[in-house]
C-alpha cells in the first residue's frame, strides 16, 4: 500500500438532480501511468476537477501523500505537488512562452507578494525557468508571444507549464485532443518519457495511445467505476467491450 | 401599529417598484449575458412620454399607453443598433458602452424637455384613499401599483410557464448555445426579450412618475437598487428577482423607519435620528453583503 | 522600458517636458488659470492610473473606484474640519492641516476602505463583481449626504489649502509641482511593481485566474491586494483634490464619476500606466473646450464613448504606439 500515491475513496457529486459522479473509488500508483477512459459525459473530467480542486466532492476522501485534501483549495493542491493540464489548451496569450514558464515555476518559489525587484533581473526565478524551458524543448521560441505559437507547440507549452512545477501526480486531460498523427507520437513519447518524473493520470479517447501507454485503466460509466485493470484485462473485459469499445479490438485501425 | 402597517405597504409598492425593473434586467442579463447599466434610461423615458402626454390629454391612461411602447421601441432599437455589438465583447466594453448611452439618454432628455422636473398627476379616476383597514386611510394609488406589480409578475409566470416563446427564453437563460443549435431565431429572440425588458422598465417608470420627480437622471437611482436586487436574487432567476425586490424593498423602508426609533433606546435623540438615517441608506447593501457572504451567487442563480 | 529613441519613449519625454515647463510658460503668457487647470488634470491622472492598475493589470472592472477619491478628499476634510472646529475627530485624534498627517491618513483611510469592500466583493467574479463595487461605492455615497455633521449633501468647505511643511500650498504654481511630484512617484512605484513578481501575478490572473490557480496561485489574495494598492493612490488623489478646490462633497464618490475616471483610462489606454495620463488629459481638455460651446456637449460625449468602445479599443495611447510591445 506504501506506493500509493493518491487514494480517492466514494466520491459523490451531483448538479441538481444529476449524479455526475456515483461512489467512484480510484488509486494511483507512484511511477505509473494511469488512463481514465469511458463514454462522453461518463464524468470523467468532473471526476479530474475533484482530484484537481476545482469541483469540491459533496462527499468522499481523497488522500494524497498521507493527507486528505478533498477539502483542500486548488492551489493548495498545486503546491502539494498536483499538476493539471487542460482539454483546452490554456496558456498566457499575450505573454512571452518564457514569461508562461515562469510564472510556472514562480508559484514554487514562495509567495509573490515582492512588488520592487523587475522579474527580467531574478537571477534566481529566470534560472530554473531557463532550465524548465530546456525542459520542455521550448528554448528556442522563449522571447515569442504564446499566441502566435502553432498548436502543437502551444501544447508543448502548456504540459511543460505544469513540468516547471515539478509535480507528483500528473492530471492530464485529452492531451491528444486536435492533434494529428506526427502530434500525437510526439506526446505519446513525451507522456513516456515523463514517467520516471511523475505518475499520470491521462484521460484519452485516442485508445491506440491509451493501450500503448497505460500500466492501469479505469473504465468509468454514468459517473460510476465499470472496472479497473491492466490493459489487457480491459480488453478482453466483456462489459468494457460493449459498452465503450463496440466489440472491436483495439489494436486494429480505429 | 397602523403607521407600521402603512411602512409594510410602503415597503411592498417599493419592492414591487425594484422587481419590475429587475425582472427585465436580470431576463436580460441571464439570456444575452450582457450586463446594462442604461437600464434606467427605459424607466426614465417611460416616465417622461407618459408625463408628456397626460399632460397634454389629461389622461394617465394614454400617457401609460403611450409610454410602454416608446419604451420597447426605444429598447429594441438601441438592441439592433449598439447591443448587438456588444455580446461577444468584455464586459468591460458593455460597461463603457451602456455608460455612454446613459450620458447621451440624459443629455437628450434634458435637451428636449429642459432642466426642471416635470409633474404627473395621480390618476383622476382613482380615489384618492382607500381604507384596507377601517380608521387608516392608504393611498389608492399606491395599492395600485402593488396590484399592478402582482398582475405582472402573473403574466409573467404564464409567459415563462404555459407558452412557447415563454420555454424559449428560459431555455436561452439556462444553455445560449444549445437554444442557438436547436433552431431558434437567437437575434429575434434577444430583441424581443429586450423589448419585453425595456417594457418592464418603463412601465415602472410610469408608476413612479406621480411619486417621485421626472427628471434626468432618475434612472440611475433606482438602477443601483435593481443592481443590489439582482445581485442577491441570483442572476437569470424571476423567481430570485421577485423574492429579492421585495425584501429589499421592505428592508429598505422599514430600515429607515425603525432604525431611529431602535436607536432612540440607546442613544440620545439628536444622535439616534443621525445615526439612524445614516443606517438606514446603508441597510440593504448590508443585506447584500450579508447574502453575498454566505450565498456568492445570490439566493436562486441560474445555473450555466 | 524600450528606450528613449522609441515612440513610447518619446512620447513620455515630450509629456515631462509639457507638464514640467506648463507653469513658467503660463505665466508668460499671463494664462495663471493653466496652473491651476493642470493641477485638476494631474489629480485626475494620479486616479486614472490607480485604477488602471486593477482595470488594465489586473483585469477587475470596477466601477466604484470614485469612492476611494472621495474618501481620500473626506479623510482631509475631516482632519481640516475639527482642526477648523478645533474639537477632536475619533477616538481623540485631533484635526490637522498638515499634510504629512492628513495625505497619509487620507491614504490609509482609502486603503482600509478598499480592503474590506475587495475582501467581499472579490467573493464574486464577472459581473457581480461589477455591480457589487457599484453598489457599496453608491452605498458610501448615500451614507456621506446622511452625514449632516460634515456637510452632507452641500459638502465641507477648507478654509485653507494644507501645509506641507516648508512649501506654501496655496500658491498655484508649488502645489502643481506638489501634485506632479505625487503624480510622479505613484507612476515609478506602478511600473516597478507591474514588472515585479506581484505584477506577472497579477497579469497572469487577468488572462487565465483558473490556470493561475492550478499553478499554484492563491489568485484572491493577489487581486485583494492589487485593489488595496489601487485604492491607496486614489486616496491620495482625493486628499490632492481636496486641497485644490478647498472643498469636498459627497458628489466626488458617486459612481458616475467612478465612470467619468473609467473613460480616462479607456481613452488614455488601458494596461499602459502612462495612457491614462494622456485619457485624463484628453477628457478634461475635451470637457473644458466642448463645455464653452455647448452646455449640452454630454450628448456627443456618450455616442464618442460608444464608438471608441467597438472600435478603438486601445485608446489614444495604443494608437500612438502601434506595434510596440504592450506592457512597457
Amino acid at each position: 500500500m506504501t506506493d500509493l500515491l493518491l487514494q480517492a475513496k466514494s466520491l459523490r457529486k451531483a448538479f441538481g438532480a444529476v449524479q455526475a459522479t456515483h461512489n467512484v473509488s480510484l488509486d494511483i500508483r507512484k511511477g505509473e501511468i494511469h488512463a481514465l477512459i469511458g463514454p462522453n459525459g461518463a464524468g470523467k473530467t468532473t471526476l479530474i476537477k475533484q482530484l484537481s480542486g476545482e469541483i469540491l466532492s459533496d462527499s468522499g476522501e481523497i488522500w494524497f501523500k498521507g493527507n486528505n485534501i478533498a477539502s483542500l483549495p486548488m492551489h493548495r493542491r498545486a503546491l502539494l505537488g498536483i499538476g493539471r493540464s487542460f482539454q483546452i489548451t490554456s496558456v498566457f496569450d499575450e505573454l512571452s512562452v518564457r514569461e508562461n514558464i515562469a510564472l510556472a515555476v514562480q508559484a514554487h518559489q514562495g509567495h509573490s507578494f515582492r512588488f520592487w525587484k523587475p522579474v527580467n533581473d531574478d537571477k534566481r526565478l529566470q534560472q530554473a525557468t531557463s532550465l524548465a524551458l530546456r525542459q520542455c524543448g521550448l528554448e528556442e521560441r522563449a522571447a515569442e508571444v504564446a499566441v502566435s505559437l502553432s498548436h502543437g507547440e502551444k501544447r508543448q507549452l502548456d504540459v511543460g507549464m505544469v513540468l516547471a512545477g515539478n509535480p507528483d501526480l500528473l492530471l492530464l486531460d485529452e492531451p491528444m485532443a486536435g492533434m494529428g498523427p506526427g502530434g500525437t507520437m510526439k506526446m505519446t513519447e513525451l507522456i513516456q518519457g515523463l514517467k520516471n518524473q511523475a505518475s499520470i493520470l491521462l484521460i484519452e479517447h485516442d485508445m491506440q495511445a491509451v493501450f500503448a501507454l497505460a500500466d492501469r485503466i479505469t473504465v468509468l460509466v454514468y459517473g460510476e467505476v465499470l472496472v479497473t485493470g491492466t490493459p489487457d484485462e480491459i480488453r478482453n473485459h466483456p462489459e468494457v467491450q460493449s459498452a465503450y469499445l463496440g466489440n472491436r479490438n483495439p489494436d486494429a485501425a480505429a | 401599529m397602523l403607521l407600521f402597517i402603512e411602512q409594510i405597504l410602503n415597503g411592498l409598492q417599493l419592492g414591487i417598484m425594484l422587481f419590475l425593473m429587475s425582472a427585465g434586467l436580470t431576463l436580460i442579463f441571464g439570456i444575452m449575458r450582457i450586463i446594462n447599466l442604461a437600464h434606467g434610461s427605459f424607466y426614465m423615458i417611460g416616465a417622461y412620454v407618459a408625463a408628456t402626454v397626460a399632460s397634454y390629454t389629461g389622461s394617465f391612461l394614454l400617457g401609460l399607453l403611450a409610454a410602454l411602447p416608446a419604451a420597447a421601441l426605444v429598447g429594441m432599437l438601441v438592441e439592433v443598433i449598439v447591443f448587438r455589438k456588444l455580446y461577444d465583447r468584455e464586459h468591460l466594453d458593455q460597461v463603457l458602452a451602456t455608460f455612454g448611452l446613459i450620458l447621451f439618454f440624459n443629455e437628450l432628455t434634458r435637451i428636449i424637455w429642459g432642466r426642471q422636473p416635470l409633474f404627473m398627476d395621480v390618476p383622476s379616476w382613482l380615489p384618492g384613499t382607500v381604507e384596507l383597514i377601517p380608521g387608516a386611510p392608504y393611498p389608492a394609488y399606491r395599492l395600485a401599483i402593488i396590484v399592478v406589480g402582482i398582475v405582472v409578475a402573473l403574466c409573467l409566470y404564464l409567459l415563462f410557464t404555459r407558452t412557447r416563446l415563454g420555454m424559449q427564453i428560459r431555455a436561452g437563460a439556462a444553455n445560449r448555445e444549445m437554444i442557438t443549435a436547436l433552431g431558434v431565431n437567437i437575434k429575434l429572440l434577444n430583441t424581443l426579450v429586450f423589448g419585453l425588458g425595456t417594457l418592464l422598465a418603463g412601465l415602472a417608470g410610469v408608476m413612479a412618475g406621480p411619486i417621485l420627480a421626472v427628471e434626468a437622471g432618475m434612472g440611475e437611482s433606482i438602477l443601483i437598487m435593481t443592481f443590489v436586487v439582482i445581485v442577491i436574487g441570483g442572476i437569470g432567476s424571476i423567481r430570485g428577482a421577485m423574492i429579492a425586490a421585495l425584501l429589499v424593498g421592505l428592508v429598505d423602508t422599514l430600515g429607515r423607519f425603525l432604525l431611529p426609533e431602535l436607536l432612540r433606546l440607546f442613544l440620545p435623540a439628536a444622535t439616534a435620528d443621525g445615526a439612524g438615517i445614516s443606517l438606514a441608506s446603508m441597510s440593504v447593501y448590508i443585506l447584500m453583503a450579508a447574502i453575498l457572504i454566505w450565498r456568492p451567487r445570490g439566493l436562486f442563480p441560474v445555473q450555466g | 522600458m524600450a528606450g528613449l529613441k522609441s515612440r513610447s519613449g518619446i512620447l513620455l519625454l515630450l509629456a515631462v517636458l509639457f507638464f514640467v515647463l506648463l507653469p513658467p510658460v503660463s505665466s508668460l503668457l499671463g494664462e495663471q488659470y493653466l496652473i491651476s487647470f493642470f493641477s485638476r488634470i494631474l489629480i485626475y491622472a494620479l486616479a486614472a492610473v490607480s485604477l488602471d492598475l486593477i482595470l488594465g493589470y489586473a483585469g477587475m472592472v470596477s466601477l466604484g473606484h470614485a469612492a476611494f477619491f472621495g474618501m481620500g478628499a473626506y479623510g482631509v476634510g475631516f482632519l481640516a474640519f475639527h482642526f477648523q472646529e478645533s474639537t477632536p475627530f475619533l477616538f481623540g485624534i485631533e484635526g490637522t492641516d498638515n499634510a504629512l498627517l492628513s495625505w497619509p491618513f487620507a491614504m490609509v483611510f482609502s486603503a482600509t476602505l478598499a480592503a474590506v469592500i475587495g475582501a467581499l466583493s472579490l467573493r464574486t467574479s464577472g459581473v457581480y463583481f461589477i455591480m457589487i463595487t457599484l453598489a457599496f461605492a453608491q452605498m458610501l455615497y448615500y451614507l456621506f449626504v446622511s452625514l449632516e455633521a460634515y456637510g452632507g449633501d452641500d459638502g465641507l468647505s477648507l478654509w485653507s489649502r494644507n501645509t506641507l511643511g516648508p512649501l506654501d500650498l496655496s500658491d498655484d504654481t508649488v502645489f502643481y509641482y506638489v501634485c506632479m511630484a505625487a503624480l510622479s512617484a505613484f507612476l515609478f512605484i506602478s511600473w516597478r511593481l507591474v514588472h515585479s513578481r506581484f505584477g506577472q501575478v497579477i497579469r497572469g490572473i487577468r488572462e487565465n485566474e483558473l490556470r493561475m490557480q492550478t499553478l499554484g496561485y492563491a489568485t484572491w489574495r493577489y487581486q485583494l491586494v492589487c485593489f488595496i494598492i489601487a485604492g491607496a493612490g486614489a486616496g491620495l488623489a482625493g486628499a490632492l483634490m481636496a486641497n485644490q478646490t478647498e472643498f469636498v462633497s459627497p458628489g466626488l464618490m458617486h459612481w458616475t464619476h467612478s465612470g467619468e475616471i473609467l473613460v480616462m483610462v479607456l481613452l488614455g489606454g488601458m494596461g499602459t500606466l502612462f495612457g491614462p495620463v494622456l485619457g485624463a488629459t484628453v477628457f478634461l481638455l475635451m470637457e473644458d473646450i466642448l463645455a464653452a460651446y455647448t452646455e449640452h456637449w454630454m450628448v456627443f460625449l456618450g455616442p464618442f464613448l460608444i464608438f471608441i468602445v467597438l472600435f478603438a479599443r486601445r485608446g489614444l495611447y495604443g494608437l500612438i504606439v502601434k506595434g510596440e510591445k504592450h506592457g512597457d
